[in-house]
């Protein structure tokens, strides 16, 4: 074999690792490169893309979604709990979109109930977005006609709004549906209390109590009577006071001193009323929630 | 008999140890993770999104499953000229038969391990129930009913590609013939409703054969419903076996 030969060989064999080497380097490099690029293109190579906040029309994900119709339902309903988290400078435009993925989610799966509560009480932070979460549940609450927690999240976003009559009206509803707790039809006439309306609580249990056997609900619901018994007639009291002097009694031993009233009626939750100078109205120490404090 | 027998499971042989099964598998495990993240990130209805996903896997990797390994497997016999060797010891209906039935079995397998893996992924998640596991059967019917589809398309095509292509797009079309149905009827168009009314008849009913919207919320249709989606399965996959034996015996592959 001539040398010529020979060297031509050993050439080719060298050419091989040869091949190796540079591709480990090329590979090497790329292996460095890819996340060097990586993170200028996430801090440094910013492109100002503007987020499009768009969910499909819920009827064409309908038609689309053939027998996966409750799979996109999660899916959407993902997007919607996701989308909670998103930063969005505008509240009202991020209520907006979680409620619109949470209701698309809803139109095709309407047993995922949590939906509501997401959309409806949880995304609801200041008043407008109060409002919008009683719209929204309203605007879905036909999906779910016999689910009581719908007309109970609309009462309490009402409750927040201190709209407590239109409170009371949907904790009606919902303690008429079934499987709704026992404490819907007790907080009522807190409610009535707050809204000023003693005497409507009064009525409100009085009815309450001949609906029910149980001895032990039936006196508890006699012991509120009683306080807000209490209330009302002191209140009346304090009226009579300030039609006949033009001003609040300073406290309300001072009905009992003008011989308005015999003594001060006892309060049946323990620490006795008081007379609030701000608003006028009678206040059990206690605080406004003896019972239901816990469950609200 | 035997023939049948030893077509069957030549084919059960060759199928599950391709390599689209083990590619079909690994995807399934792999999906399972991603089904396990869903649920975590679901507050409120994790079960329910756990039990679904699994579902929707279990089915749409199954469906893969039928129409890749059917398709590739049955022109791969065309190519090789393997199917010669089959057509000179067996009939045609024989050896169509025999196929079909192998890929009945590898379903009926699939889902039932699957469906283990997934009640042990639910059950550690606490989220197990067996109406999920009832949702199973009529999978198996539809998915039953897409092998004959895959197999009159593999029949009567000659490109592997083609006969994918339609068998996906009749799949589709079954599973959204309900909801065009309804896009016509918004429109109010007689003409167009009664043939795409006609359309819907005949095209597999893929919506009635569904019930894991029920299956997931732990709810179950009546028995009479099983077993009048058993019966109508049944027909619908008797019917295609007939129009795939037709064509088989027709149609010239060497």
């Amino acid at each position: 074999m001539s040398e010529h030969k020979i060297a031509s060989i050993i050439r080719k064999q060298e050419w091989p690792c040869v091949s190796f080497v540079r591709g480990m380097i090329v590979f090497a490099a790329c292996l460095y490169l890819i996340p060097q690029m990586s993170s200028l293109f996430r801090e440094g190579l910013l492109i100002n893309k503007q987020s499009v906040l768009f969910v499909p029309p819920v009827q064409y994900v309908k038609m689309m979604s053939g027998t996966f119709e409750s799979f996109f339902a999660d899916l959407f309903y993902i997007r919607g709990l996701l989308a909670m988290g998103d930063e969005i400078a505008e509240t009202q435009e991020k209520v907006q979109w979680v409620q619109e993925n949470f209701h698309t989610a809803l139109e095709l799966d309407p047993q995922l109930s949590e939906a509501y509560f997401f959309a409806g009480v949880v995304i609801a932070k200041d008043e407008a977005s109060i409002k919008k979460g009683i719209v929204f549940l309203e605007k879905n609450s036909h999906l779910n006609p016999t689910q009581w927690r719908i007309p109970y999240w609309i009462g309490f976003n009402y409750y927040q709004l201190g709209n407590y009559l239109k409170a009371i009206e949907y904790y009606e509803k919902a303690s008429k549906l079934p499987g709704a707790r026992f404490f819907l039809k007790k907080i009522q006439p807190m409610l009535y209390y707050e809204a000023g309306e003693s005497d409507l609580g009064i009525i409100y249990l009085e009815s309450l109590l001949n609906s029910l056997n149980d001895e032990k609900e039936r006196e508890a619901i006699q012991k509120k009577i009683e306080w807000l018994k209490g209330i009302s007639s002191l209140e009346q009291s304090i009226a009579q006071f300030k039609a006949r002097y033009g001003s609040l009694p300073s406290d309300l031993e001072t009905l009992v001193r003008y011989g308005m009233i015999p003594g001060v009626p006892k309060d049946p939750f323990g620490r006795g009323y008081y007379l609030d100078q701000e608003t006028g109205k009678v206040k059990s120490k206690l605080g406004p929630y003896p019972e239901d404090e816990s469950e609200h | 008999m035997r023939r049948l027998l030893s077509i069957i499971c030549l084919n059960f042989k060759e199928a599950t140890r391709d390599k689209i099964f083990a590619g079909v598998v690994f995807f399934f495990i792999f999906y399972l993770g991603f089904c396990i993240l869903l649920g975590e990130l679901s507050w409120g209805h994790s079960d329910k999104v756990l039990r679904n996903a699994g579902l929707v896997g279990i089915e749409l990797t199954t469906i893969l499953l039928i129409i890749f390994s059917f398709t590739l497997g049955f022109f791969r016999d065309k190519e090789t000229r393997i199917l010669e060797v089959y057509l000179s010891n067996v009939g045609r209906a024989t050896y169509l038969t025999g196929k079909i039935l192998a890929y009945v079995l590898i379903v009926f397998f699939y889902l039932f391990f699957s469906g283990m893996v997934y009640s042990l992924v639910l059950y550690f998640k606490d989220a197990f129930s067996p109406f999920a596991l009832a949702a199973l059967y009529p999978m198996f019917l539809k998915i039953v009913i897409v092998i004959g589809i895959t197999s009159i398309f593999s029949c009567l095509l000659s490109s592997s590609t083609l006969a994918l292509l339609s068998t996906i797009f009749v799949y589709v079309a079954s599973e959204l013939g309900a909801s065009a149905l309804k896009i016509v009827s918004m429109e109010k168009e007689p003409v167009r409703k009664a043939w795409l009314d006609l359309i819907y008849s005949f095209l597999p009913n893929m919506d009635k054969l569904d019930i894991k919207s029920l299956a997931v919320h732990n709810q179950i249709p009546s028995f009479e419903y099983f077993v009048w989606m058993t019966v109508y399965a049944g027909i619908y996959i008797l019917f295609l076996w007939l129009i795939n034996i037709f064509i088989f015996q027709r149609k010239e592959y060497y």
